[in-house]
């Protein structure tokens, strides 16, 4: 009888042991998984980046440049000249600097506001006049 | 386009980038979250002193004021199809 126990103990301490041994390649693994992400990322940040952080600078434009590319966008007039000046990538109407606020009630061209957004932009809402918009206003508690 | 304007946080103070970015962050939103401090952009659109919220607004083209309120999906999945 105790025989068999010690076997089986031994038995369970090899297979811990396995066990022990084996996350240390998963983790590495999963390092270099996300080495891979990191490279992904950056190539994703890159984008983002170009409707994010640096994009605001100079790298976004050129994703509007890549924008552009897409052609149909361009044939549509009116995104075109409108490169995102958002980091959420939300393009500007071409009607934006055309519109005649009378008030805000139904029925009446709304007066324009501009507020701060998740990325640190203000948006503003006459950017987006040829298009439904749909305010949800909410709180966090 | 949807806009979730935020008028408080849990304290009941004005929400600031960081609280914005946490929300869309959490409920994984891409559209713009807004910040309405002292529910100024609230207050202008509503009719009556008393506000609940959710409280909405749905804005056609042209930024011609639709609904206050209270309008339903049914009526911004409408404005969204007619063009």
């Amino acid at each position: 009888m105790s025989a068999p126990r010690q076997v089986l103990g031994v038995g369970l301490l090899l297979l811990l042991g396995a066990c022990s041994n084996v996350p240390k390649v998963d983790p590495r693994q999963s390092r270099g998984d996300s080495d891979d992400d990191d490279v992904v990322d950056t190539a994703d940040t890159g984008r983002d980046s170009g409707g994010t952080e640096t994009g605001d600078t100079g790298s976004v434009d050129s994703g509007g440049g890549t924008d552009t590319g897409g052609g149909t966008d361009t044939g549509g007039g009116t995104d075109t000249g409108n490169a995102s000046p958002y980091t959420g990538g939300w393009t500007v109407d071409a009607c934006s600097d055309s519109v005649r606020a009378t008030g805000n009630r139904v029925g009446q061209v709304s007066q324009d506001f501009a507020l701060l957004d998740q990325y640190g932009d203000t948006v503003v809402l006459h950017d987006f006049c040829d298009r439904v918009v749909w305010l949800v206003f909410a709180a966090f508690w | 386009m949807i806009m979730n304007v935020i008028i408080e946080d849990e304290s009941g103070n004005a929400p600031n980038q960081a609280d914005l970015q946490a929300w869309s962050n959490n409920f994984g939103l891409t559209m713009p979250v807004l910040a309405d401090p002292n529910y100024r952009v609230l207050s202008s659109y509503a009719t009556s002193s008393s506000i609940g919220l959710p409280f909405t607004v749905l804005i056609d083209r042209g930024v011609v004021v639709e609904s206050v309120d209270y309008p339903t999906v049914d009526d911004a999945v409408r404005l969204l199809r007619a063009r």
